[in-house]
């Protein structure tokens, strides 16, 4: 009886220990800062994320950014940015990333809110074009409660975005920052 | 003179786009404190109104107007004197 006493009031922690599943939203600021012109952009990603929070190199995660919810606030500027010259996005509607190794590079830390540093590498996708991409990122935990942050910038030329011609380090940076925060639930 | 400049304001307005109102919308960020703790920022994208190509083209139409009325005027004082 003991036993299973103990084991009840452990279940909870044994939950968490177990490898988790959380359905991900959250916003993504991109920033691209040129000479002549500096943009700023927000986006609607989502995903999933499967995670042992005892064991983060378990951590797998795939997040898409359906290109159409990028805002730069200009709707004739966001049609520009939709379009055949620039994403694409009849060709290809999402930005995916989707991880494939994890390296823990600052262990967990905290109490009642767990912490730790991450770099995660996987396939980005963006424009149709695949590359590697690490990014550090930060997770935080309450209970169940996930957060992840990450900030990392990509070269519009490595994913075959050439714009209008002569506008890329000028008007549009040739490399975009971006900031993102991701939430969710481990179920 | 002022139809004149009606007609370059007019044309300014056409190449860009005869838009009626402000494009551009106000990226606000309001900053919060989120349930880990952390300041974290709300985005959300406001509506705003900016001098600028919102005046070209009902402006065009009143110096076009205005060109008009002079017009008008000149040719009664003419016909008067």
């Amino acid at each position: 009886m003991r036993i299973l006493i103990a084991l009840l009031a452990l279940a909870p922690t044994l939950a968490l220990a177990a490898p988790g599943k959380a359905e991900l939203t959250g916003d993504l600021k991109f920033v691209s800062d040129a000479p002549v012109e500096k943009i700023v952009g927000t986006a609607t990603p989502a995903g999933t994320v499967t995670v042992d929070l005892a064991d983060l190199s378990t951590l797998q995660a795939e997040i898409k950014v359906p290109v159409t919810t990028m805002k730069t606030g200009n709707e004739q500027r966001d049609e520009h940015m939709l379009g055949d010259q620039w994403l694409d996005a009849k060709a290809f509607p999402d930005i995916v990333f989707q991880s494939t190794a994890i390296t823990v590079t600052k262990p967990i830390t905290g109490e009642e809110v767990k912490e730790a540093e991450v770099e995660i590498t996987g396939n980005f996708t963006l424009h149709g074009v695949t590359t590697v991409l690490k990014a550090p990122a930060t997770l935080k935990w309450k209970e169940n409660k996930l957060k992840v942050t990450t900030r990392f910038q990509v070269k519009l030329a490595d994913y075959a975005i050439k714009g209008r011609e002569g506008v890329v380090g000028s008007k549009v940076g040739s490399t975009i920052d971006l900031d993102v925060t991701l939430k969710g639930v481990i179920q | 003179m002022a139809i004149l400049l009606s007609l370059g304001v007019g044309a300014v307005w056409f190449a860009q786009g005869m838009h009626m109102g402000t494009l551009t919308k106000k990226l606000i960020e309001v900053e919060k404190t989120d349930e880990f703790g952390d300041k974290v920022v709300e985005r959300s994208w406001e509506k705003t109104f900016e001098l600028g190509l919102d005046f070209a083209g009902p402006g065009g139409g009143a110096l076009f107007g205005l060109g008009a009325v002079l017009l008008v005027a000149d040719r009664r004082r003419r016909r008067k004197a």
